[in-house]
């Protein structure tokens, strides 16, 4: 977890003191924290991006500008509880402007998306392993891709460690709406087991 | 959440409670109610395990995709988000400005006695604004040149497509950045007066969006200004000149990775030349040492760039020399386990950042960074930096955890099991940083790229790898002979027993690299697990395994971390 500078962000004084003769300290290591927070969240949050249907280099030009954002944000003196609840609900909602300015819909069988997802993961070189999780995986591939959109993006957001109430909120819907999709989603996954 | 009477209704909580119920999230006399209904319900209890199946499902589908490698690291990023402050901090004298206007009350007579001097602090704003954007000009193409190398460093190639306009003339052309651009043919419609003109802006038919033919050109303007706006596009740079032909020209980075996405030339009662790139992508390209010789296909610019000019004559076997050199410097202090360092090369710096334990560790890699030729520190300056790889604060045990039971027990006291811990936490740290580091040094000279370096650079590498991989055995052998005693106990009392059929199906030896990328991997889940059996319960959550499936995992690991640590082939003889 990067760390927050020594007080940084709690205290009224130190936003006080970005306009004053500290700023280049102050903007250094505010680029410092951001830069640790890129280096530790960056992975997960590409690969939520490749899930939610930005190819690569789009997904790397949104983390850019989320993490631009939130150097902004907290250069500006605002508060940021949870680093990463705020980048994914930016980048949630830059991939949605994306999405319309190019008028494309999220597919999750097109063909680079099916580049990227890889073998599913076993521990050691154990052939036969390897197939029956590739199998597995496929299964749980083909009913993932059945589900709504709305559906698939709750699961998504569930799984980077959102809460309910915060995907709700996300979405401007309520909490039942959400929960009720998702546990239909979670049961229709959880089923694959019993009917193979 | 709250549904009241659901009960009443159907006898069983609906789907949505129960997955509210699972996450924790229902709230005023709801869980109670759910809850008890649960531990009491059959039918409930098969749905609540079904919820818990489809979401561990759905998070191991997320975890099987594989990213991609960063385009361009932290360093660049914190780069960019300077030069972003850089541009939107306001001027020290616009910010004294707005704060006389706040009006608070002491305040206020510095407000009404400053207004005849504020006229005189904008002409002093707009006096000291022009050199102000020269300067992030200059940095901007600075941050262009260094993502370029970042790149290259990283072994990538950006291909871009990019189409050359002037009036109703239109070219396009593929650009590969990273590894030489095949010769094009020669294209007929470019008449000698258009030749001269690209000539005279400094572009490059072969490579017309070079941020360097830029500053090159921008440097060879005695008189020119400067402005930098952002756009939606990107960041774009104009430079005005007072020339015969030209009269201003710009060049527009993307706002991520300073990538040159456009670039124009206002000429002088003519139609103007417009160059814009049409689609790009970044490809894999081969191994480094090759691609160095062919990186740019264009002289580099000789000033306003941060890094001296290419073509200065460093070769790429020097260069590797230097980073070998760098590399056993830090592995001769032990930094590169504890200080964590990171290096990459581009065409002719080797470049480094780390994360120093101590001031006295920071002087000491400081000081060897400088004594070696071609070999810089990445950033401005030193300064603390969290360790990726240091543990994370020690925290007591659960005493209802099977770990902390059987340490309780064994040990004797809530105290003593504390300590054990917190002594293993420490351990586990150290071995995980060993093993990263030699996975880090595996990857840059994995088994095919070792084949192409000379015997002595070969044995170099080796004797690192050898030093480091003892050190590892050594330390994880320590770390294990700690563990597994309380591990074994607890795995007899469930009656689990370590299997040693998955072993059984490996090679009889793998190499170092993949020794080393398959240990450190290994370390984590061990540390993992013991974190998970020494915590609170997870039962509840979604993705929480049991305590037998997480000591079977554990046993696993073992097995198969003591079988990489002792089954090297060929071990540390020439490639």
């Amino acid at each position: 977890m990067a760390r927050a500078p020594q007080g940084w962000n709690n205290h009224p004084g130190v936003v006080l003191s970005l306009t004053g003769s500290d700023q280049p300290m102050m903007d250094e290591h505010l680029a410092a924290y951001v830069s640790g927070l890129y280096e530790e969240h960056h992975g997960s949050l590409l690969r939520h991006l490749i899930l939610s249907g930005s190819s690569a280099p789009e997904a790397e030009d949104l983390i850019q500008e989320g993490f631009l954002r939130l150097f902004r944000h907290l250069g500006s003196g605002q508060k940021v509880d949870n680093p990463r609840s705020w980048l994914l609900r930016v980048l949630h909602n830059l991939r949605i402007d994306e999405f319309r300015k190019h008028k494309r819909e999220f597919a999750l069988d097109r063909p680079e998306f099916e580049c990227m997802v890889a073998q599913m993961r076993t521990k050691g070189p154990d052939a036969e392993a390897q197939v029956i999780a590739q199998e597995q995986q496929a299964r749980v591939q083909k009913a993932i891709g059945k589900l709504a959109p709305r559906q698939y993006q709750y699961l998504l957001l569930r799984a980077e460690g959102l809460k309910l109430r915060e995907i709700a909120e996300m979405f401007r819907v309520t909490v039942q709406t959400v929960s009720e999709s998702c546990a239909k989603a979670m049961l229709e996954l959880g089923r694959l087991g019993d009917e193979s | 959440m709250n549904r009241k009477h659901w009960q009443d209704r159907e006898g069983h909580p609906p789907v949505d409670l129960l997955l509210l119920h699972l996450e924790g999230e229902l709230d005023g006399n709801a869980p109670d109610a759910v809850g008890v209904h649960v531990s009491q319900c059959a039918s409930c209890q098969a749905s609540c395990d079904q919820l818990e199946r489809g979401i561990s499902r759905f998070t191991a589908f997320c975890d099987s995709v594989v990213t991609p490698a960063p385009v361009s690291g932290a360093m660049a990023l914190r780069e960019r988000l300077l030069a972003a402050q850089v541009k939107s901090a306001p001027h020290p004298v616009i910010a004294r400005i707005r704060d006389l206007f706040r009006f608070d009350p002491p305040r206020r007579f510095a407000f009404a006695s400053g207004c005849a001097s504020v006229c005189l602090l904008v002409w002093l704003v707009v006096f000291l604004g022009s050199p102000r954007q020269s300067v992030y000009a200059s940095q901007l193409l600075s941050d262009a040149r260094s993502a370029s190398d970042s790149l290259l460093a990283q072994s990538k190639v950006l291909n871009q497509k990019v189409r050359l306009r002037r009036g109703s003339l239109v070219i396009e052309r593929s650009v590969h950045h990273g590894r030489q651009t095949p010769l094009q043919a020669q294209d007929s419609s470019v008449d000698d007066h258009l030749q001269t003109e690209l000539d005279q802006a400094h572009i490059n038919l072969d490579d017309p969006l070079n941020a360097n033919d830029f500053a090159a050109w921008r440097a060879g303007e005695r008189e020119h200004t400067d402005t930098v706006k952002e756009t939606a596009q990107g960041v774009t740079i104009t430079t005005r000149v007072s020339g015969d032909a030209i009269t201003e020209g710009s060049l527009t980075l993307s706002r991520s990775g300073w990538r040159p996405i456009a670039r124009s030339v206002a000429l002088r009662g003519e139609a103007p030349i417009e160059i814009s790139e049409v689609s790009y992508d970044i490809s894999d390209s081969a191994p480094v040492i090759s691609e160095y010789s062919t990186a740019s296909s264009s002289p580099r610019a000789t000033t306003d760039l941060g890094t001296p000019a290419a073509g200065a004559g460093v070769s790429t076997s020097e260069l590797e020399v230097a980073e070998l050199d760098l590399r056993e410097a830090f592995h001769s202090m032990g930094a590169d386990v504890s200080a964590a360092p990171r290096i990459w090369r581009s065409e002719q710096t080797v470049f480094f950042r780390a994360f120093p334990e101590n001031p006295k560790q920071m002087h000491a890699i400081e000081d060897a960074a400088n004594r070696i030729a071609h070999v810089k520190e990445a950033g401005t300056q030193f300064e603390r930096m969290p360790n990726p790889e240091q543990p994370s604060p020690s925290a007591s045990h659960s005493a209802a955890s099977p770990l902390g039971n059987a340490l309780e027990r064994k040990l004797g006291s809530a105290q003593a099991a504390d300590d054990f811990l917190d002594s293993l936490r420490n351990r586990s740290a150290h071995v995980i940083a060993e093993a990263a580091a030699l996975d880090q040094l595996g990857k840059r000279y994995p088994v095919d790229a070792m084949k192409t370096f000379p015997p002595d650079l070969q044995a170099r590498v080796n004797t690192l790898a050898s030093s480091l991989f003892s050190s590892l055995q050594r330390d994880s052998a320590v770390y294990l002979q700690a563990l597994s005693p309380v591990l074994d106990e607890i795995a007899k009392e469930r009656d689990i027993t370590a299997s040693n059929e998955d072993t059984g199906n490996l090679p009889g030896c793998l190499h170092w690299q993949e020794n080393a990328a398959l240990a450190a991997p290994q370390l984590r889940n061990i540390a993992k697990d013991v974190s998970l059996l020494s915590g609170p319960s997870q039962t509840g959550k979604p993705e929480a395994l049991t305590t037998d499936q997480i000591l079977a995992d554990s046993l696993r690991t073992r097995s198969f971390l003591e079988w990489h640590l002792t089954s090297t082939c060929q071990l540390f003889s020439a490639n």
